[in-house]
């Protein structure tokens, strides 16, 4: 343990040392006299380490298990999603494209740690056992897969339950996610929780149930990361059946934990009054409402192995053009117009979009949006000034099935753009995880296409200083592929089938990219 | 799973009036209520006029088809139906019943394409949608009205029970569960020029569509209807409303099966002597 109250990862210790010295602050003391368990950085652990192997124990005990038991693998599995065609009712709950994307997640990493938790100390493994998380975004060679998860057997010759073997290629043999994919910054940015261009994803509206409310953080890194590792993860009807799921999983909970120690959570009892349920431990049904899991101390006793993120007034930006996982947490304050209304996307007025759709098949595409002057002058005469936030959206996103290519979305990029124009430039990515579903929902939702909205007002200020555009000139719009980092010891070869991620047969379309003001 | 508290309704509630009354799409809503305005009003003087004294009269008399007593041409819908201003009356009055139930399902298309389209060319694109969206219900009708004359159909609440029960038996069935989602998905809507016109009456074309595989034993059980109309126009409304926009279609299709199930018992009783 360090002065505060969690394990340094180069301290030498395994991280394991016992949990009840840390709180949500980075404070000591336990919580209230409950067994407090903390979630560690998988990278601090070797992959002896007894959190590894006994989850991989864990893993396989219940993948021994019949698929009917609620505390089976198949089954737990399946409660995010299957593909089953007579699925169980508590099958195909998972939440996504919209605000209750990060509490349910939570509720689903709660319970599934407490049912693999038994099985440790059922083991012989430490009673304290808690989640790891894979943080990619930390440097180091931190991006790549866990060593734990990529060997078909162990150091003893046994068949090594984390392995899976359709993952990417490439992934298994370290090959690494770029930081385009692995950066939370643009979420981390983000000051409210509720909107599709905001941290959490917008409200889940009667009136608004054709395009998802995809949040920030939910696009990037979750879903990309799913994506970028394909095989079971790239589907959300198999990606639970990977172990390395809920190592992804419990990240992007410590990036809404790190978010929560300086931003406030939905009020609105649409979102705190909402509950799902779930298995618990012994097999019986249990239920969380949001409400009761926003605080992961005081509500559900676990924290995290590190400090909650210090104040954000020294933060780089994420265009200065330094590499994305340079980055430390804090992440640039970006402050909207109304960061405290329920929904901030609803007083958005569409400026501008293209003309036609665009088609994607592993190479750039490029598309204009053209600005209404009529639009953006009502709009300026109304504010008496200049524009508020701008935000860019990628309409009606739709491909037969996901090609398994993160691109990026870049504005006003130059031709041949060098490695710091692609940092100025980048706006956000999209990625089709989850799309099959969208189209043909196998849970009790309705489909709606996939859509991502950017706040580009920060870019599009830069540019105008620079005197590169000018307001309400037109916007060009970049969608380039973002392929995996090669292996410093792969060969010429393989490096090169890495980099080809073209997909002709599998091609996305993208119904329309609209410029919207608010 | 998942459960909502009854702060949860509440809010979805408020949620839904707050959106409701934004602009412009209120513009649309107030369509809807002036629909529902006139439907009243004629009720009402029908009621005043009618045999049935002080009930509202059905609406198979609004479309002008058979009343009770299996005659056409008793008092209903006002000016308009019951053969005197003839067949585009009787049109008229269908899509004025069409635009008062099925117009709260179909605001989330109109707010979609209103929030979509540039400001200047928003009403214009949510007038587009709008008659893409009643142009199938519109053949509908007209076959229906049609085809009431060609057979002399005769409402009576045997006729309501039998409609009432086939709507139920359609809510079950996989075709109802496809045009259900299909009512959930939009097309691109470009900014400017003829693409944006055309694109906004195909995104109500086929939202209507797919509406109408959705709901029409429902409406067909309006030309059935022997008395009371309006009670039973928000009654079925509701039905179409909550299905329509609930966050669980599937839950909600099994829920407004058991509900016209009720519905068709009740029709039976109303018809024993």
């Amino acid at each position: 343990m360090n002065e505060y109250g969690y394990d340094d990862p180069d301290d030498g210790n395994d991280g394991n040392d016992g949990n009840g010295g840390t709180d949500d602050n980075g404070g000591g003391g336990g919580n209230g006299g409950v067994q407090t368990f903390v979630r560690v950085d998988v990278w601090t652990l070797d992959e002896t380490d007894p959190i590894l192997v006994s989850y991989g124990d864990a893993v396989a005990a219940m993948q021994a298990q019949a698929s009917i038991d609620p505390t089976s693998w198949a089954f737990q599995a399946a409660i995010h999603g299957s593909l089953s065609a007579s699925p169980s009712p508590e099958w195909n709950q998972c939440r996504h494209q919209s605000w209750y994307f990060l509490p349910w997640h939570r509720m689903y990493l709660y319970y599934f740690e407490r049912i693999v938790r038994q099985h440790v100390i059922v083991n012989g493994g430490p009673s304290d056992w808690a989640l790891p998380y894979w943080n990619y975004d930390a440097g180091s060679g931190r991006n790549t897969l866990p060593t734990a998860f990529r060997n078909p057997t162990r150091a003893d010759g046994s068949p090594n339950p984390l392995f899976v073997s359709n993952r990417r290629p490439g992934i298994n043999t370290g090959a690494g996610l770029p930081a385009a994919i692995t950066s939370p910054a643009f979420a981390m940015g983000r000051t409210a929780f509720t909107g599709t261009a905001e941290f959490g994803g917008g409200a889940a509206s009667p009136l608004g149930q054709f395009a998802g409310q995809t949040g920030r953080l939910e696009q990037t890194p979750h879903n990309d990361v799913h994506v970028a590792i394909n095989g079971l993860m790239g589907d959300p009807d198999t990606a639970a059946q990977d172990p390395i799921f809920w190592l992804h999983h419990a990240n992007i909970d410590r990036l809404w934990w790190l978010w929560q120690q300086q931003h406030a959570d939905p009020t609105d009892p649409l979102w705190s009054g909402q509950s799902f349920s779930f298995v618990d431990d012994d097999g019986t049904a249990a239920s969380l409402p949001d409400s009761g899991v926003e605080n992961t101390l005081a509500q559900l006793n676990y924290t995290y192995d590190q400090v909650a993120a210090p104040a954000a007034d020294v933060a780089p930006t994420p265009t200065d053009g330094a590499a994305m996982a340079e980055w430390p947490a804090p992440w640039p304050q970006r402050e909207t117009a109304a960061a405290t209304a329920a929904n901030p996307g609803e007083d958005r007025e569409m400026v501008g979009a293209s003309d036609g759709p665009v088609r994607l098949t592993g190479e750039e595409a490029r598309v204009q949006v053209e600005v209404d002057e009529q639009a953006a002058q009502s709009l300026a005469a109304r504010a008496s000034a200049r524009r508020g936030r701008a935000h860019l959206d990628v309409d009606d996103i739709d491909a037969e099935s996901n090609p398994g290519t993160v691109y990026g979305v870049y504005v006003n990029l130059p031709d041949n753009p060098s490695d710091e124009d692609l940092a100025t430039h980048h706006v956000g990515n999209i990625s089709l995880f989850g799309v099959e579903r969208a189209r043909s929902p196998r849970g009790d939702e309705p489909p709606h296409a996939p859509h991502v909205s950017m706040d580009i007002t920060d870019l599009l200020d830069q540019l105008a200083a620079a005197g590169t555009w000018t307001e309400g000139g037109r916007i060009d719009v970049a969608f380039r592929p973002i392929p995996l980092e090669a292996p410093a010891a792969e060969p010429e070869a393989a490096a090169a089938a890495l980099a080809d991620v073209r997909h002709p047969d599998t091609p996305i379309t993208i119904g329309r990219v609209s410029l919207h003001y608010s | 799973m998942a459960a909502r508290s009854v702060a949860v309704w509440r809010a979805e509630g408020r949620a839904l009036r707050r959106e409701l009354l934004r602009w412009p799409e209120r513009r649309a809503v107030a369509v809807v209520l002036g629909a529902w305005l006139v439907l009243a009003l004629l009720a009402y003087a029908d009621g005043q006029r009618g045999p049935a004294g002080g009930h509202a009269v059905s609406v198979t008399q609004h479309v002008g088809m058979a009343d009770a007593s299996g005659m056409r041409g008793q008092p209903s819908l006002g000016m308009l139906a019951a053969g005197r201003a003839g067949l585009p009356g009787e049109l008229i009055a269908w899509v004025l019943m069409t635009i008062a139930m099925m117009g709260p399902a179909a605001l989330a298309g109109v707010r979609h394409t209103s929030r979509n389209s540039l400001p200047r060319r928003r009403g214009r694109a949510m007038a587009e949608y709008g008659a893409g969206y009643l142009a199938p219900w519109a053949i509908y009708g007209l076959a229906l009205i049609w085809l009431a004359h060609a057979a002399g159909w005769t409402a009576s609440w045997e006729a309501t029970g039998l409609a009432l029960a086939m709507a139920a038996g359609w809510q079950l069935t996989p075709w109802k569960r496809r045009c259900l989602l299909e009512c959930h998905r939009s097309v691109p809507l470009p900014p400017r020029g003829w693409r944006a016109e055309v694109a906004s009456a195909r995104f109500g074309l086929r939202n209507g569509a797919s509406c109408l595989g959705s709901c029409w034993p429902l409406m067909a059980v309006m030309t059935t209807l022997p008395a009371a109309h309006l009670w039973w126009t928000l009654g079925l409304t509701g039905f179409v409303t909550f299905e329509r926009l609930g966050r669980h279609p599937n839950r909600a299709r099994r829920l407004v099966a058991a509900g016209l199930c009720v519905t068709a018992a009740m029709a039976v009783v109303a018809a024993m002597p």
